[in-house]
């Protein structure tokens, strides 16, 4: 008798822990709270929507820089709630840390938010899999900066939340001290600045290769110096992009020369140095960081904790090339952000579309981008001044095949992507001794071709 | 006389030389983590300009302590985590000292290849395992459930189940068999007998899994993405943008989730290291 | 007579009963947790599957081939080379560790403490620590201008032919306290009587070691050096946190995840999985060859 009721014990304390699980956990969350994260935005509708009126809505987001909720998302969430009051709440969740292979289970899983940040990882061609189309391709471009960029069959998913500059941030101070203040505008101005930079022991360049996305804006440089807006698509009939006088090789070559001449920091291999390489700026030991604008507040706080004024830090294109002038303009690329989408479950379609461009259009200028508008976007006051510069000429690039992320994925050369290949076959050899390894990449790039 | 001398000679050179030992490993265990100690003082923008073993210029710098305790969650996320390790801990002990039991004691069929399969259990790949079987969790609303969490710790792991199994096979079976003659059954054998007897054993288990619970954040952001159900391992993320991070606040964040384990873990190793049962044993 | 049958036919059936009882839910997890995602993944890994809700198509053993012809992939091997030393190297450490602190010894409680400390740590948090200790002017640095090998100091990281091992030692740093406790938490089930009889003896303790403590926990320092040499190829979150597996220093699992989520090669990535485990496999025959279990305990 007594085994009876230690089986039924034990039997009983597993199930009756699974059950109290699945009722401790839905009453929980039919808590309202304003960081609260819904397990999954049409659920949550669901449940919402059989209890209460059909006007009450309950919208989710998914965004990224958990930290700045209150003072950024939170009030344009209230702004758009004032013009939806059916919306009664938008639940928030932080997508800071949560990584690439996490968010893209979660998309598999259908555990995701109404309105939500797409990982970058994501094949375009999985976009209609778990998104609802924003547009036509035609009607997103006209409106927005790479409005059309991520798209499949003439739909565009992707709304952009900003767009920036690449160039290089520098430290003004140390071209006073250095390089008699003069702001490289030409290729030969950057050279002589960097050895005399060099002589005095500091580092010229921080790339946090170790990172690997600060690398997609060496990538991108080719596409600037090859003079082809749409140069990237380009690679997908070249057999080898990476031949003598290619522009990806001409860019190449100029990273490995900076590697081989002891200008990029000393340790390019450790990941997650971002914090270190801007404060390394500010106090003056790094000169430049090639990257995109929005670090440029990023970098100018750091200066005003160093008690230096913002304006010590400052912008500029990347000098690529010679004879700079009106006629022979240097091109700065406006390049695309991150991109956010509808869950093409979610219970307020309509809303939801409306959600997403009220969100991105007026996430951009917090978070320190331009705005994605064409018309009447505005951009950072900082960087005004570059409008005015007659030998800048600026440019956008034409949405990217969908192929070439395929391509990569053939060669295991994340070009135009992630660029983690410029530290394995550029910089770590040049470092060390050796040639780039060009006809390595080259002949892996070549599978595409068998 | 004289040999007792140098027998007493050598045994305290032993001990000292033992002492040199151990101290060597405290050192190369702790030298590493004084540089997080220090950046705990130290405000960001000086954490990042000077090097890692420069003393704070403020020891009374608290402030990235207080932001760990008052920004981190960590009230929630040690009661989630405490939760999760309650249920996980019991759970799984249960689970493995059963499966411990049928493997010592009884022969049967297939037990060889369930032992082949929990040792390949520690090799698959957790972030695929994840990609197959998160959808199933999210079918049946395991998401955003701390149960989740407890059901994917409560499996049999393969070290758990040699140790059980090792202790179990300390225990002479005379003693299960004398209690089976008065009359016992299995499941009481197991329950009032032996149980008592792997204690020791019991808790190296629970404090392994412990570890793993407690610094697993994998599993916790997958399952667990609502703030309020946020676990120890989390806190330490909610300060790490994906482009800034602040190191410092990280730094304090360390040792506040550190300390708890470590202070439960010099408490619980009492019961470890008693001893193995006095009587009982084999021979 | 017939009463003695009579009760062990109760007893055959209440045997199976109690085991039928305790396995059905272990049995469960072990079916759903490890034996259906490993036969998704073989499946898969004859498919180019690109993840979630795309179609896919049989390619055959194409993937396996792959992993064999792809120079990248074969690296991963010569880099579980460095933690097949580190691992191995573990397990002495902590053998020996927990033969001295397996006697009584003052202040043992917070040496065990501080042995373990490392193991506690959150993998980021160990990430942090050897961010700070190897980065220039880091911590080990200064160290070793403290002791005067100023001229020996590397970028650590940085420099292919030291990041291997930088890596490969905080693997090192933070596992020997697990197997420090494994290993002392099974000393404590050999009775204390055979250590004192052999003390009557004379047994010094290099023989306490041989004669008593090693064959009686041989089966767990089996299963040790089965997961560390295995895990050797599978170290996933040291390379990943600290290089993003750069450098030279990717593994398999790094690797892996890298073909999976990166480039969308999930059927590549499930053969290399099933690889994983066949070597783990392999591994796993030879432990069983050179430590035998035995099973002296059973029920007659």
């Amino acid at each position: 008798m007594k085994k009876k009721l230690l089986y039924s014990i034990m039997a009983g304390m597993i199930s009756a822990g699974l059950l109290t699980g699945c009722q401790s956990g839905t009453s929980e969350n039919s808590q309202p709270s304003s960081t609260e994260a819904e397990p999954s935005g049409n659920e949550a509708a669901s449940e919402t929507g059989a209890a209460t009126s059909q006007r009450d809505v309950t919208l989710s987001l998914g965004f990224h820089m958990n930290e700045k909720y209150d003072d950024v998302i939170l009030p344009i969430i209230q702004e758009f709630q004032k013009l939806h009051p059916e919306v009664k709440e938008v639940t928030f969740t932080g997508l800071s840390s949560v990584t690439d292979e996490q968010q893209v289970t979660r998309l598999t899983g259908g555990q995701y938010e109404d309105v939500v940040l797409i990982p970058s990882i994501l094949l375009p061609s999985e976009l209609p899999n778990y998104f609802a189309p924003l547009g036509t391709t035609e009607e997103m471009a006209e409106k927005y900066y790479y409005g059309d960029y991520l798209q499949v069959d003439g739909q565009s998913y992707g709304c952009p939340i900003g767009v920036v500059y690449e160039g290089i941030i520098y430290n003004q101070d140390v071209l006073d001290q250095y390089c008699d203040g003069i702001v490289p505008k030409t290729l030969d101005e950057l050279m002589d600045c960097c050895e005399k930079l060099h002589e005095n022991g500091i580092t010229c360049f921080y790339t946090n290769a170790g990172s690997v996305w600060p690398m997609r804006y060496w990538d991108n440089l080719a596409i600037t110096m090859s003079g082809d807006n749409d140069y990237a698509n380009k690679i997908l009939t070249t057999e080898e992009p990476w031949a003598e006088g290619t522009p990806l090789r001409q860019a190449d070559d100029l990273l490995a020369q900076f590697a081989k001449n002891g200008w990029l920091e000393a340790d390019v291999v450790s990941a997650n140095q971002w914090d270190v390489s801007l404060a390394s700026l500010a106090s003056g030991d790094t000169a430049f960081i090639f990257t995109g604008t929005w670090a440029l507040s990023q970098a100018q706080d750091n200066a005003e904790a160093l008690g230096l004024p913002r304006e010590t830090i400052g912008f500029m294109p990347f000098p690529y090339k010679n004879d700079v002038s009106a006629d022979n303009p240097l091109k700065l690329r406006i390049a695309q952000d991150l991109f956010m989408a509808v869950n093409k479950n979610t219970e307020h379609m309509e809303l939801a579309q409306e959600f997403v461009r009220f969100f991105c259009e007026r996430i951009s200028l917090p978070l320190g981008m331009n705005e994605t508008m064409i018309d009447g976007g505005q951009n950072q006051p900082e960087l005004e001044f570059l409008s005015s510069l007659d030998y800048v000429e600026m440019y956008t690039s034409p949405a990217k095949d969908n192929r070439l992320q395929e391509m990569a994925a053939v060669a295991e050369i994340d070009v135009f992507a992630y660029d983690g290949y410029l530290l394995d076959y550029i910089m770590i050899p040049s470092l060390n001794g050796e040639e780039p390894q060009y006809d390595k990449l080259n002949e892996l790039w070549g599978k595409n071709f068998k | 006389m004289r040999t007792v001398m140098s027998d007493k000679q050598r045994t305290s050179i032993l001990k000292a030389l033992k002492y040199l030992i151990l101290l060597t490993v405290v050192f190369i265990v702790i030298y590493p983590l004084v540089g997080v100690f220090l950046a705990s003082f130290k405000t960001k923008i000086e954490y990042l300009s000077t090097d890692s073993m420069v003393l704070p210029l403020n020891w009374g710098n608290f402030e990235n302590y207080k932001t760990v305790l008052l920004k981190g969650n960590v009230i929630t996320g040690f009661a989630n985590t405490l939760f999760i390790i309650f249920f996980s801990c019991i759970f799984s002990t249960l689970l493995c000292t059963m499966v411990a039991y049928c493997f010592t004691r009884f022969e049967f069929a297939g037990k060889n290849y369930i032992d082949k399969f929990y040792m390949m259990a520690s090799f698959v790949p957790s972030i695929i395992v994840h990609l197959i079987i998160f959808k199933d969790f999210a079918h049946v609303g395991l998401v955003n459930n701390l149960f989740s969490i407890v059901i994917l710790y409560s499996g049999v792991d393969i070290v758990s189940l040699y140790l059980f199994k090792q202790y179990f096979n300390q225990i002479s079976v005379a003693v299960d068999e004398s209690a089976i003659m008065e009359g016992c059954s299995y499941v009481r054998v197991y329950w009032n007998i032996l149980l008592p007897m792997v204690k020791p054993a019991i808790v190296t288990a629970c404090i392994i899994k412990i570890t793993y619970i407690y610094n697993d954040f994998y599993t916790a952001f997958l399952y667990l993405p609502a703030t309020e159900k946020g676990v120890m391992s989390t806190v330490l993320y909610r300060f790490i943008g994906p482009y800034s991070s602040e190191w410092s606040v990280i730094a304090a964040g360390i040792i506040v989730v550190s300390l708890p384990v470590f202070i439960g873990f010099i408490f619980a190793q009492k019961y470890v290291y008693k001893g193995f049962s006095d009587g009982a044993v084999k021979g | 007579m017939t009463n003695q049958k009579k009760l062990g036919k109760k007893r055959e059936q209440q045997k199976r009963r109690t085991i039928v009882l305790f396995l059905i839910i272990p049995l469960f997890f072990l079916l759903y947790f490890t034996i259906y995602p490993i036969a998704k993944m073989l499946f898969y890994s004859l498919t180019d599957w690109k993840g979630s809700a795309s179609p896919y198509q049989f390619v055959g053993f194409s993937n396996y081939l792959n992993i064999f012809a792809t120079e990248s992939y074969r690296n991963v091997f010569f880099t579980g080379s460095y933690y097949l030393g580190a691992g191995l190297i573990q397990q002495v450490i902590s053998l020996f560790l927990a033969v001295v602190m397996n006697k009584k010894i003052q202040g043992s409680g917070i040496f065990k403490g501080i042995i373990f400390f490392p193991f506690i740590m959150n993998g980021v948090a160990v990430a942090m620590v050897f961010r700070m200790f190897y980065q220039v002017n880091g911590g080990l640095d200064t160290l070793m201008n403290i002791m005067g090998m100023q001229d020996y100091i590397k970028i650590w990281i940085g420099n292919p032919k030291t990041c291997n091992y930088a890596l490969a030692l905080v693997y090192l740093w933070k596992n020997v306290g697990y197997s420090f406790l494994i290993y002392l938490g099974t000393m404590q089930s050999i009775p204390a009587e055979y250590y004192d009889a052999a003390s009557i003896d004379g047994a010094g303790m290099w023989a306490q070691f041989t004669a008593i403590t090693f064959p009686n926990i041989k089966m767990i320092v089996g299963l040790m050096a089965t997961l560390s040499i295995v895990n050797s190829i599978a170290i996933f979150d040291i390379p990943y946190v600290l290089t993003n597996g750069k450098n030279g220093s990717n593994t398999f699992s790094t690797t892996l995840i890298e073909t999976a989520f990166t480039y969308n090669k999930y059927g590549q990535a499930c053969a290399m999985a099933i690889c994983v485990l066949a070597i783990a496999g392999v591994v796993m025959v030879f432990k069983n060859i050179v430590f035998k279990e035995e099973n002296e305990n059973s029920y007659e």
